[in-house]
C-alpha cells in the first residue's frame, strides 16, 4: 500500500507537495478576502515567461519563474493603486499578455518541449533534489514573512483605507502580499502545475470560509484541507496512474463541494 | 511648562479641489479637546473631503492642517486620530473574522511588525468591548451581527489604541433607530466620561443638533458654526441648504 515511498521521487513529491500543502492555502485565504482570486492564476501566467526564458537560457526555471512574477508583481501593484485602470483589468492584462509572451518565447526554441509541459501541468516525477531545497527554503521564506506580517496584512485585508487612515505602510504590506503570492506560484508550480496553482490557493480556502468561525480558524482549516488535498491527490494519482496536479485540484474540489452540502454555518 | 493648550485639530485657509472643481474653500476652524462637533451640509458640500483630510488621506491644495500639534503629514501615530468610515457596516460582511479579531485589529498600528498582544492591550480590549456592549457575542462573525451591532464593532475598533480624537463619518447609513439611539448614548459617555474628542459627519441635522455640543456647517466653505439651538434657530440652515427645510425638535 505505501510501496510508492520506496521510490525517492515519491518522497520528493510529498515533501515538496506538504509544503506548498501548507503556505498556499495561506497566501490564498488573504487573496480571497481581498478580492483579488485572480492574482494567482495571473501571475502563474506570467511565471510562464520566466520558465520558458530559463528554458531556452539553460537557467533555473523556479528562480525564472520568481523573477518573472515578482517583476510583475511590482507592475500590477503600481497600476493598481494609482488606479488609472479597474483591478480586475490590471490582472487579465497580465494574465493574457504574459502567456502571449511566453508562447513566442518557446516558439523561438523551435516547439513547446516536453519540459515546459510539465511546468503547465506539473510533474511530480521531475522534482530534482535541487528542487526540492529551492521549494524548501523559498517555502520557509513565505511561511517567516507571513508571521512577521500576520497582523498588518489582516488590517489591510479587512480595510485598506482605513490602514492609511491610521498610519499602516499599506503600499509596502501590498507588496509584501504580491510577493509572498509570487513565491507560492513558484514554488508550487512543479507539484500542480502554473495551470492549477491558482486553485490550490483559492479552492481550500474557500472551502475553510463555509466552516471557519475566526479569521485564525479558517486558516488553520485551509491549511487542513489543502494539505489533505495534496497528500490524497499525490496517493491517488500514484495508484491510478493518472496527473498528480488535476488530481489534486478536483480533490480540492470534491471538499468544496462537501462544504457546501454541509455547511454549519448554515 | 506652558499651561496653555494648543487646539487638537487647527485648519487654516484650506483649500482643496478634485480635479479643478473646488471642494473646500477657505475653511479655517479650531476644535478644542473634549469638544463632540457635528457636520452638516448638502451632499457634495466636502464633508467626507474634510474628514479624510484631517486623516491625512488627501493632502490640501493649500492652506495648514494641524492635528495633535502636528502637520497632519508629520503625524506619525496615526492611530490617536481613531475613524468610523461611512457605510463601514455594509462593506466586507463577509469577512471571516470575529468580533474580538476585529477589536483586536485596531492595536496593530501600534504594534511593530511581528508584535504579539501585552496584558494590557488585552484588557484595553475587553474594557471597549464592554464599553461597546459587544462583549456577549465577541467570539461571533461578523457577518452574523446586525448593522447596529457591527457598529458598534467599528466603533471599539476605532477606540481600542486610545485616540484622543474620533472622527465618525455618517455612521448610521441602513441602521435601525433603536441602534441609533444606543450608539448616540455611548458617544456622549465616551464625550463626557473620558473627555474623547467627536467630530460627526451626519446628513440628520435635528437628531445630530441634539446630540453634540458645536454645529459645523459645511458647503464648500464654513456656513456657521457655533451652538447647534442659535444655528437651527437663525436662517443658517436655510443658507446651507440653499432651501427651506424642515425641523423636527427632539427633546
Amino acid at each position: 500500500m505505501f510501496d510508492l515511498f520506496t521510490y525517492d521521487f515519491m518522497i520528493r513529491a510529498f515533501l515538496a507537495g506538504a509544503l506548498v500543502g501548507i503556505i498556499a492555502p495561506i497566501i490564498g485565504l488573504f487573496l480571497v478576502v481581498r478580492r483579488y482570486s485572480l492574482m494567482a492564476d495571473t501571475l502563474a501566467h506570467v511565471s510562464l515567461v520566466g520558465v520558458a526564458g530559463a528554458l531556452i537560457s539553460g537557467g533555473n526555471p523556479v528562480v525564472g519563474a520568481l523573477i518573472a512574477s515578482i517583476l510583475a508583481a511590482f507592475g500590477i501593484e503600481h497600476l493598481r493603486s494609482s488606479r488609472k485602470l479597474y483591478g480586475e483589468s490590471v490582472l487579465a492584462l497580465f494574465l493574457s499578455g504574459s502567456l502571449a509572451l511566453a508562447v513566442i518565447i518557446m516558439g523561438l526554441a523551435h516547439g513547446i518541449n516536453v519540459n515546459f509541459l510539465s511546468y503547465l501541468f506539473g510533474s511530480i516525477v521531475t522534482v530534482s533534489q535541487l528542487d526540492l531545497l529551492v521549494i524548501a527554503s523559498l517555502g520557509l521564506l513565505t511561511l517567516a514573512l507571513m508571521v512577521v506580517c500576520y497582523r498588518q496584512l489582516f488590517f489591510i485585508s479587512f480595510d485598506e483605507e482605513l490602514a492609511k487612515a491610521n498610519g499602516l505602510p499599506v503600499k509596502l504590506l501590498n507588496i509584501i502580499l504580491i510577493v509572498l503570492t509570487a513565491l507560492t506560484v513558484s514554488v508550487s508550480m512543479r507539484i500542480v502545475g502554473i495551470l492549477l496553482v491558482g486553485a490550490l490557493m483559492v479552492i481550500p480556502a474557500l472551502t475553510a470560509i463555509q466552516y471557519g468561525k475566526s479569521f485564525k480558524k479558517t486558516l488553520v482549516l485551509g491549511v487542513l484541507f489543502s494539505l489533505s488535498s495534496v497528500l490524497i491527490g499525490l496517493y491517488s494519482s500514484y495508484y491510478l496512474n493518472v496527473a498528480s496536479g488535476g488530481t489534486i485540484v478536483v480533490v480540492t474540489l470534491l471538499f468544496f463541494t462537501i462544504s457546501l452540502i454541509f455547511n454549519r454555518k448554515g | 511648562m506652558s499651561t496653555v493648550t494648543e487646539p487638537l485639530i487647527e485648519v487654516s485657509n484650506l483649500y482643496y479641489a478634485y480635479n479643478d472643481t473646488p471642494v473646500l474653500d477657505h475653511i479655517s476652524f479650531s476644535i478644542e479637546k473634549g469638544s463632540y462637533v457635528g457636520i452638516i451640509g448638502p451632499n457634495g458640500g466636502g464633508k467626507t473631503t474634510l474628514l479624510k483630510i484631517l486623516l491625512g488621506l488627501l493632502q490640501p491644495k493649500s492652506g495648514t492642517v494641524r492635528v495633535l500639534s502636528k502637520s497632519v503629514s508629520d503625524l506619525k501615530d496615526k492611530y490617536r486620530i481613531g475613524y468610523v468610515p461611512q457605510r463601514v457596516a455594509d462593506t466586507n460582511i463577509q469577512f471571516p473574522a470575529t468580533v474580538q479579531e476585529l477589536v483586536e485589529s485596531g492595536l496593530t498600528p501600534k504594534k511593530p511588525f511581528f508584535g504579539t498582544l501585552s496584558l494590557k492591550d488585552k484588557k484595553r480590549i475587553e474594557e471597549v468591548m464592554h464599553l461597546a456592549r459587544i462583549e456577549p457575542y465577541k467570539n461571533r462573525l461578523i457577518s452574523k451581527l446586525s448593522g447596529g451591532e457591527r457598529q458598534r464593532v467599528y466603533v471599539a475598533r476605532a477606540l481600542v489604541s486610545e485616540p484622543q480624537i474620533l472622527l465618525l463619518d455618517e455612521p448610521f447609513v441602513g441602521i435601525d433607530v433603536a441602534s441609533q439611539n444606543q450608539f448616540y448614548t455611548l458617544l456622549q459617555e465616551l464625550n463626557t466620561k473620558e473627555k474623547l474628542t467627536i467630530l460627526f459627519v451626519s446628513h440628520d441635522i435635528d437628531v445630530i443638533s441634539s446630540q453634540v455640543k458645536q454645529l459645523l456647517c459645511l458647503n464648500k466653505r464654513i456656513v456657521c458654526k457655533g451652538e447647534p439651538q442659535s444655528i437651527l434657530e437663525s436662517e443658517m440652515v436655510e443658507e446651507l441648504y440653499g432651501k427651506k427645510v424642515t425641523h423636527l425638535h427632539h427633546e
